[in-house]
């Protein structure tokens, strides 16, 4: 009898700590986000309700749209930028020719192995104009012009650039094991049916690593779009907006962070962060479909 | 069988271990309390400021020694961000904070948003009122660490700005700076000394160092114009929001025809950073908007340059102008959850009025005390060999005792970043219309103010807080 109720408890207890944490960590803070959206706060201590003027002003908010818009073209930047360079460097050091694979492989990888602020480091001082090593590179091979302002007015060219050289290497090592499980007789079925070596990537290849690659996709699109610490230490300067000038680099959840963190308004950043969720979701199930179809043909 | 049972059913040796740890640490956790150290506790932001306050730290130690009424004191110097983000979580959230906490005014504005009975700091107004301190500190120091007419901080200087100028470059030009006296002598005066050093054909040497992103420089020049991101309005008293002002819109307009176009003479050479340092070395900059503060970085950071650096008063905007302006500032605070406000306050004023320590700050950092009382003290009146043997402390004393009043409002960094966007826009508007003299420039300067000052009115409109307690 004592042995029946204990495996009837059992499962409960051995659930019970997830529940807790998942409780405590997850659905708490998240139902008291939903409320704060609907009230305004200097700190947790303040607090007025407002209704629905968060998301009112949200919507109408010229920054908050500037954020959407920057985000979204690092996004589409970073990803058309980085699955199709390391799929092309996968498949380069895929090949059993190449002399000294396992190192360029390190070589590549090494970047996401430094820590993100170590990267809006090295790239600040790459981008500055003036004294920045690549403009004064430039300057001395081809006459470029020393005073380029990419931290002024192409803030997101410089991040898309930075997160590239960072992020390559590691999609690369995705795609690397996907190549490592295509399999060597439908390759080589296809060479002897006379395909040649686009076909046999249109047909073999891409169809075999297509999972992986949408994965990576979505890891991407989900990073990106919560890409905060990149812009924020390579932006951040007194008396200068978080996004740099004019915001060119302020993203969604810089701007949750801005006005949680910094201003206190924890209700405002609440309002942002489900939007942003609601954004995500839609992205993930566009993404979704878009795999299926893929798989499917 | 059942005993085989009984075995399946027990946990591995190495789970218990593992529960075990997880059990003790989380028992330690719970109950450990982190070990409180008796005395005072001092947060600042820079490390410079350590050989200012230590030999007053010291003497208090020592005193305290033999005195067991007087508390002990430890500073402690914490990264900017994390003294602001432990400060503000302490407030709301009642994590330990230092007793005496001191704050940059870029900062501010995060502390005073809302309401003014919730400000994490002592309102120290009634107290500074009747030990007199309005009295001894100018009233421009005091204006940026006040919400709602309430004073929150001792100001700890009153960071007056000066042109600094390479005297070398200067003189092996054959130019006399006495003749500059407004922006357009400035300008005109100047304007020879747009060189090009390593022949590339670009010239690399400008008279000034100033760009359309530098707001800290805007936002002084507007201070200075008799604008600013905002005012004291004489009838209430409260700071009104004054970013579409006409003087601002002037500045705007100047400062984009340095930057821009064939007549430029201005050069971005960032304060603070190695590549900006390395272009001053290189003699790339002659002119820099420099305060107090800066002079000694300068002297730390650019020794090569000793004896080759004078100061001079900024040029005016319009005859009888201002020719000084103001730029940084820090203050002293006492958060409401110091156990011991009293001693606290007295160590603070220490730390403010104490001439040893004003002389410290001065030798240490070029720092101009905000005790105008202190200024005729001889050490801020001794030739100075980095400049050359100027008596630069002197010229930063007479700045001092003319400085445009800064405002108090949380919305300051908010304004003087969509001044920066717009003085950011009019470039554009200059280079792609081809317009760049500033008479050209005014109109669309004050369009493009117009519409940051909307922006600045409609998010400040939405701070139920302030809007309770009437602050405009």
């Amino acid at each position: 009898m004592r042995s029946s109720n204990r495996s009837r408890w059992a499962p409960y207890l051995f659930l019970l700590p997830f529940f807790a944490v998942f409780a405590v960590f997850v659905a708490y803070p998240l139902g008291h986000s939903m409320q704060l959206a609907f009230h305004q706060t200097y700190g947790p201590t303040s607090s007025e309700y407002v209704g629905l003027s968060n998301f009112r002003t949200l919507l109408r908010d010229a920054d908050f749209w500037k954020a959407v818009r920057n985000t979204v073209i690092f996004t589409v930047g970073a990803i058309v930028t980085q699955v199709p360079a390391a799929l092309g460097l996968a498949m380069l050091l895929n090949r059993p020719g190449v002399r000294g694979r396992a190192f360029w492989r390190l070589i590549f990888f090494a970047p996401s192995l430094v820590g993100l602020a170590f990267v809006a480091i090295l790239a600040s001082l790459v981008f500055l104009k003036n004294t920045g090593l690549l403009n004064v590179a430039l300057h001395n091979l081809v006459g470029f012009d020393r005073e380029f302002p990419w931290l002024e007015r192409h803030v997101m060219a410089a991040l898309i650039i930075a997160a590239f050289w960072m992020y390559v290497g590691f999609n690369m090592v995705y795609f690397l094991a996907a190549l490592q499980n295509v399999e060597r007789g439908l390759i080589e079925a296809a060479t002897i049916d006379g395909a040649n070596a686009w076909g046999r990537f249109r047909h073999v290849t891409l169809p075999s690593i297509w999972p992986v690659g949408t994965f990576i996709v979505l890891l991407s699109l989900i990073g990106s779009f919560q890409l905060f610490d990149l812009p924020y230490l390579l932006l951040k300067e007194n008396g200068k907006p978080m996004g740099g000038p004019d915001n060119q680099g302020l993203t969604i959840v810089m701007y949750l962070y801005q006005h949680g963190f910094e201003r206190g308004d924890l209700g405002y950043a609440s309002a942002i962060g489900w939007l942003l969720a609601l954004l995500l979701i839609g992205f993930a199930v566009v993404q979704l479909l878009v795999s299926r179809t893929g798989v499917r043909s | 069988m059942g005993g085989k049972k009984e075995d399946d059913r027990s946990f591995s040796l190495g789970i218990w271990v593992i529960v075990s740890i997880a059990v003790v640490t989380s028992l330690w956790a719970l109950f450990w309390s982190p070990p409180e150290e008796p005395g005072l506790l001092v947060w600042t932001f820079t490390r410079h400021l350590i050989p200012v306050y230590q030999p007053i730290i010291d003497e208090q130690n020592a005193e305290a020694a033999d005195n067991p009424e007087l508390m002990r004191v430890r500073l402690d110097v914490l990264q900017p961000d994390a003294l602001v983000q432990r400060s503000l979580t302490g407030f709301w959230a009642g994590t330990p904070v230092a007793d005496i906490i001191q704050v940059e005014i870029k900062w501010i504005g995060q502390f005073l948003t809302g309401p003014v009975e919730e400000v994490g700091f002592v309102d120290l107004t009634d107290i500074m009122k009747r030990e007199g301190m309005f009295d001894t500190i100018s009233p421009a120091s005091f204006a940026p660490w006040s919400s709602q007419g309430r004073v929150f901080g001792i100001p700890m200087g009153s960071h007056p700005v000066q042109l600094a100028y390479r005297s070398d470059i200067v003189e092996e030009a054959g130019i006399d700076v006495s003749q500059i006296r407004s922006w357009d002598d400035f300008e005109r005066v100047m304007r020879p000394l747009v060189q090009d050093l390593d022949g590339d054909g670009q010239p690399d040497r400008y008279p000034i160092n100033f760009w359309i992103t530098q707001t800290p420089s805007i936002e002084l020049l507007m201070l200075q114009a008799g604008g600013g991101a905002f005012k004291r309005d004489p009838v209430t008293g409260h700071d009104r929001l004054n970013v579409n002002a006409g003087e601002n819109a002037q500045v705007l307009a100047r400062v984009v025809s340095w930057c821009v176009g064939p007549a430029r003479i201005a050069i971005d050479s960032p304060e603070l950073t190695p590549g900006g340092n390395q272009m001053r070395l290189e003699g790339k900059v002659v002119c820099v908007f420099m305060p107090d503060w800066l002079a000694g970085i300068w002297r730390m950071d650019l020794q090569p340059l000793s004896g080759k650096v004078r100061v001079m008063p900024l040029p005016e905007w319009e005859p009888g102008g201002l020719r000084a302006s103001v730029w940084g500032g820090t203050m002293t605070a006492i958060p409401k959850s110091t156990p011991n406000f009293e001693a606290a306050w007295d160590f603070a004023k220490k730390m403010t009025y104490q001439p040893e320590a004003a002389e410290a700050g001065f030798r240490e950092h070029f720092a101009i005390g905000a005790i105008s009382s202190l200024w005729d003290q001889p050490f801020y009146h001794e030739p100075v060999e980095y400049f050359g043997g100027q008596r630069a402390g002197s010229v930063y004393i007479e700045a001092a005792r003319n400085l445009p009043l800064n405002n108090s409002s949380p919305y300051n960094q908010l304004a003087i970043e969509r001044i920066g966007t717009a003085a950011l826009a009019l470039q554009r508007y200059a280079e792609s219309n081809r317009k760049y003299r500033r008479e050209e420039l005014v109109p669309e300067a004050q369009r493009l103010l117009d519409a940051a000052h909307d922006e600045v009115a409609e998010i400040m409109a939405r701070n139920v807080f302030l809007k309770e307690a009437g602050a405009s």
